[in-house]
C-alpha cells in the first residue's frame, strides 16, 4: 500500500491497464455480437433457401402419388424421399432432413435407420408453430451428432396434399458445428488480441511514466541531498524539455540559496570575530583597571573613609560588568550559532547537589532552605555539556534564591527512558499572568521597583534558555503572584533525541515541605 | 624564592600594572612590548618565569612561545583573552605551561606564577624509574639508555608526580592540583596537552606510550618500572 502511495509509475500502469482492459472488453463483446450475427443470418438464408427447394421437391414428389397408396408406401416414399435430400447438399453444408408425422406425434418417419435419434430432437415450440401456422419456420437447438451436442439451426414445413397417412411435417436440421467452432476461433483470437493489447498499451504507459517519473524522482533525490545541507548538489539538465526547465529552475534556486546561505554564514562569521575582536580590545584595558581596583581595594584600610567605600564600589562594580561581558559575549557565541554541543555522560543527581553546596551560604543568608528531592533512586545520568548544565542550574537556583523570599526552595529531579527533567520551585513573589513567557527575553526585569540583591546582569535566563535549545530541551516558567514560581528545564538523554514530554509536571501544588 | 619575571606585553598600562603588581609581590619584572625584540630581551635578562601575550604585533605570541622552548625550559605562562579551546590548545601546544585568561585578577596571576616558579625549589636527592628511563630528582636529569632527555620543569614535575607512585591511576583534576597547583577544578586540556609533550619526548614510540599510559575514562598512569 505504501509502494502504491509512493510511486507514480506503479499507479499510472495500473490505471492504464484498467482502462485499457474495459474498453478492449466493451470492443470485444460488441465485435464478437456482430460477426455471430453476420455469421448466423448468412447461414440461415442460405438454410432458408435450401428448405424451401426440399420442400418443393417433396411436394411434388408426394403429389405424384394416388390418392390410395397405403400408408407404408408412402412412409417408404418418403424415407426414399429424405434419402435423396440429405445426399442434396448445397451452399448450405451437410444438413439432416428428418419427417415426422403430424398424426401421430411421436412416430418417427425418417429416416429410420438411426435408433439413437428421436422426435424430441426436434424443438417441441418450432413444431407447434409449424403445424400451428402451416409455414416456414426456423428455430436454433442443440443436436447430438456422433456423440457431441452441437447447436443446430432447424428449419421446418408442413407436407401438404391428402394422404392417407395423413399429414407430415419435413424438418431440416443444420448443425452449426463449424460456425461455432469459428465463432470460438474469433472470440479466443480476440480475448488474446485484446489482453495482449492491454498489457501493451500499459507498458507504454509504464514506458512513458518511466522517462517522466525517473527525471523527477532524480530531482527528488537530488532536492533531499541539498536540503540535507549539502549546498554544491545540482541537477544534471539535458535538451530543452519540461524536466529540464524543471532542473534548470531548480538549479538556479539551489544558487541562489547557496549564495544566500553562503552570505549569511559569512555575516555570522564576521560578528563572531568581531565580537571576538572586541572583546580581546575590551579585555585588556578591563584587565589592567581590575589589576588597579584590586590593589586599591586591598590598601583601602589605608585611605580615606569615602576613597576607601570608592574603591569598594568599583571592585563590586568591576566583578558586574565583568560578569556582564562574558555573558554579551555568550549570546553572541550563541547568536553566531559558533557554538558546538560537547556533549558526555553528566551524572545530574551529583551536578545538582554540587550547585546545591555552591548556593546554600547564599540561601542561608537569605533565610531560604534547599531540598532537593530525587524521584529516581538510581543515578540520574544524561548526554550533555555538564558546564552548560551546571550554569543552568546555577541560575535557576539563583534566581529561586533572589526571589524565594526567604522560603523553602525545592529542587526535583526525574528521569525516565527518553528524558530527564530538573523543576526548581520557589514559594516567593511569583510571576504575574504572561511573565512566563516573558522571563528568557534579554535585560527583562520582573518588577524593577524591587531591589536587588545577588545583582544578575538579566542575560542569565535568556543564556539557560539558549544552552537547553542547544541540548534540544525545554526550559519553561510557571508563575502566580504570591504563590511562587517554578522552572522546568527538561533535557533528552541522548543527545540528538527529539523530546516529546517531561518526566515531571511544570506546575507542582506541592507544599513546602520542612 | 623570588625570581625574575619577562613581561611580553604590547599594551604599555597592563605591562605597567603588571610590573606594579610583579614589584609588590617581590618579583624582578623586565619588559618587552613586541614579539621581534622578545628573543633578545630573554636572552638578555635571563628570566625564571616568561609572562607571554598571545596577541602581539609583529611576531605571533605563539611563535615567540616556541622560539623561547626551543632554546630554554623556562617556565611560560600565557595570558589570554580568549578562552577558546583553539587558542589555549594552540598556546600550550607551542609550548606554554599554563594560562591565565582576561581579565584575571592580581592574586590569580599571582597564585599561577608561584605555582610555575615553585617547581625549581631544593628537593631530597631521589632516584626514580620508569621501564628504561631513569629520573634523578634533585639533579634534574632523565636518562633513557644512557641518552639524557631534555625536560621543561612542568613535564620534569608531571613525570616525577607519575614516577613517585607508579600502581596508582591519576585522574585529571588530581594531576592538575599537584603539578600546576590549581585548588580546584580547572581546564583538563592542561594536562592532555602536556602529556603529549612529555610522550613525544620520552616514549620510544608515543603512538604506544610505556612510559605514561592512558587509563581510558580515568586519567594517566605510570608504566612498569
Amino acid at each position: 500500500m505504501g509502494r502504491w502511495r509512493r510511486s507514480l509509475q506503479l499507479r499510472v500502469v495500473a490505471s492504464t491497464l484498467a482502462i485499457s482492459l474495459t474498453v478492449v472488453t466493451l470492443l470485444g463483446l460488441f465485435l464478437l455480437s456482430r460477426v455471430t450475427q453476420g455469421i448466423l443470418e448468412s447461414q440461415r438464408r442460405s438454410a432458408l433457401a435450401e428448405a424451401e427447394s426440399g420442400l418443393r421437391l417433396a411436394q411434388a414428389t408426394l403429389a405424384t402419388l394416388p390418392a390410395t397408396t397405403s400408408v407404408d408406401a408412402v412412409n417408404e416414399e418418403i424415407a426414399r424421399l429424405t434419402d435423396r435430400l440429405d445426399n442434396q447438399g448445397g451452399d448450405a453444408g451437410t444438413f439432416d432432413v428428418i419427417v415426422l408425422s403430424s398424426t401421430d406425434a411421436s412416430a418417427f418417419i425418417s429416416p429410420v435407420e438411426d435408433p439413437s435419434r428421436t422426435v424430441d430432437e426436434v424443438p417441441s415450440g418450432l413444431r407447434e408453430t409449424v403445424v400451428g401456422t402451416s409455414q416456414l419456420a426456423f428455430a436454433y437447438a442443440d443436436v447430438r451428432r456422433r456423440g457431441e451436442l452441437q447447436p443446430a439451426l432447424f428449419v421446418g414445413a408442413p407436407l401438404t396434399g391428402s394422404l392417407p397417412a395423413g399429414r407430415y411435417e419435413l424438418y431440416y436440421a443444420f448443425p452449426l458445428g463449424s460456425e461455432a467452432d469459428t465463432l470460438s476461433l474469433v472470440s479466443r483470437t480476440m480475448l488474446g488480441g485484446g489482453v495482449g493489447l492491454a498489457l501493451l498499451v500499459a507498458c507504454v504507459a509504464g514506458l512513458v511514466a518511466r522517462q517522466v517519473v525517473t527525471p523527477v524522482r532524480l530531482a527528488a533525490r537530488t532536492a533531499e541531498r541539498f536540503a540535507a545541507g549539502r549546498l554544491e548538489t545540482r541537477m544534471a539538465v539535458r535538451g530543452e524539455d519540461e524536466i529540464a526547465r524543471l532542473g534548470e529552475a531548480f538549479n538556479e534556486m539551489a544558487a541562489s540559496l547557496q549564495q544566500k546561505i553562503g552570505q549569511l554564514q559569512d555575516l555570522s562569521r564576521l560578528q563572531h570575530r568581531f565580537v571576538s575582536d572586541v572583546s580581546h580590545e575590551l579585555r585588556t584595558p578591563l584587565t589592567t583597571v581590575r589589576m588597579a581596583a584590586d590593589l586599591m581595594h586591598d590598601a583601602r584600610a589605608d585611605f580615606p573613609p569615602e576613597v576607601a567605600r570608592s574603591a569598594e564600589l568599583l571592585q563590586h562594580e568591576l566583578n558586574r560588568f565583568e560578569s556582564l561581558l562574558a555573558d554579551l559575549l555568550e549570546i553572541s557565541k550563541l547568536d553566531a550559532g559558533a557554538v558546538v554541543l560537547e556533549a558526555e555522560a553528566v551524572n545530574l543527581t551529583v551536578l545538582v547537589q554540587r550547585v546545591v553546596a555552591a548556593l546554600s551560604p547564599l540561601a542561608a543568608r537569605r533565610g531560604s532552605d534547599v531540598v532537593v528531592r530525587v524521584i529516581p533512586h538510581e543515578p540520574v545520568v544524561v548526554e550533555a555539556d555538564g558546564r552548560r548544565i551546571e550554569r543552568i542550574i546555577r541560575n535557576l537556583l539563583g534566581n529561586a534564591v533572589e526571589h524565594g523570599e526567604g522560603l523553602p526552595i525545592e529542587i526535583t529531579l526525574a528521569c525516565d527512558e527518553d528524558a530527564v527533567a530538573v523543576v526548581v520551585r520557589d514559594h516567593g513573589v511569583g510571576l504575574r499572568p504572561g511573565d512566563a513567557a516573558r522571563v528568557f527575553s534579554r535585560f527583562w526585569r520582573g518588577d524593577p521597583s524591587r531591589a536587588r540583591h545577588t545583582g544578575g546582569t538579566g542575560l542569565g535566563l535568556s543564556i539557560a534558555i539558549e544552552d537547553a535549545r542547544l541540548h534540544g530541551g525545554w526550559l519553561q516558567a510557571w508563575g502566580e503572584p504570591g504563590l511562587g514560581s517554578a522552572f522546568r528545564l527538561t533535557l533528552p538523554r541522548r543527545a540528538g533525541v527529539e523530546l516529546r514530554h517531561s518526566p515531571l509536571p511544570l506546575e507542582q501544588s506541592t507544599v513546602p515541605s520542612g | 624564592m623570588k625570581g625574575r619575571v619577562l613581561v611580553v606585553d604590547d599594551d604599555p598600562a597592563l605591562a605597567e600594572m603588571l610590573g606594579i603588581v610583579l614589584r609588590s609581590e617581590g618579583f624582578e619584572p623586565s619588559f618587552v612590548a613586541d614579539g621581534e625584540r622578545a628573543m633578545a630581551a630573554f636572552r638578555q635578562s635571563k628570566p625564571d618565569l616568561v609572562l607571554l601575550d598571545i596577541m602581539l604585533p609583529g611576531k605571533d605570541g605563539l611563535e615567540v612561545c616556541r622560539a623561547i622552548r626551543a632554546e630554554s625550559g623556562v617556565p611560560i605562562v600565557m595570558l589570554t583573552a580568549r578562552s577558546d579551546t583553539i587558542d589555549v590548545v594552540l598556546g600550550l601546544e607551542s609550548g606554554a605551561d599554563d594560562y591565565v585568561v582576561k581579565p584575571f585578577k592580581p592574586k590569580e596571576l599571582i597564585a599561577r606564577v608561584r605555582a610555575r616558579m615553585r617547581s625549581n625549589a631544593e628537593v631530597l636527592p631521589e632516584d626514580l624509574r620508569i621501564g628504561d628511563v631513569e629520573i634523578d630528582v634533585a639533579g634534574h636529569r632523565v636518562v633513557r639508555s644512557g641518552e639524557q632527555i631534555a625536560l621543561t620543569p612542568l613535564e620534569f614535575d608531571l613525570l616525577v608526580a607519575l614516577a613517585r607512585k607508579p600502581r596508582q591511576v591519576f585522574t585529571r583534576e588530581v594531576l592538575l592540583e599537584q603539578v600546576w597547583g590549581y585548588r580546584h577544578a580547572a581546564d583538563t586540556r592542561l594536562v592532555n596537552v602536556h602529556v603529549q609533550r612529555l610522550r613525544a619526548k620520552v616514549e620510544v614510540d608515543p603512538e604506544q606510550p610505556e612510559v605514561v599510559l592512558t587509563v581510558r575514562g580515568v586519567g594517566y598512569k605510570a608504566g612498569p618500572p
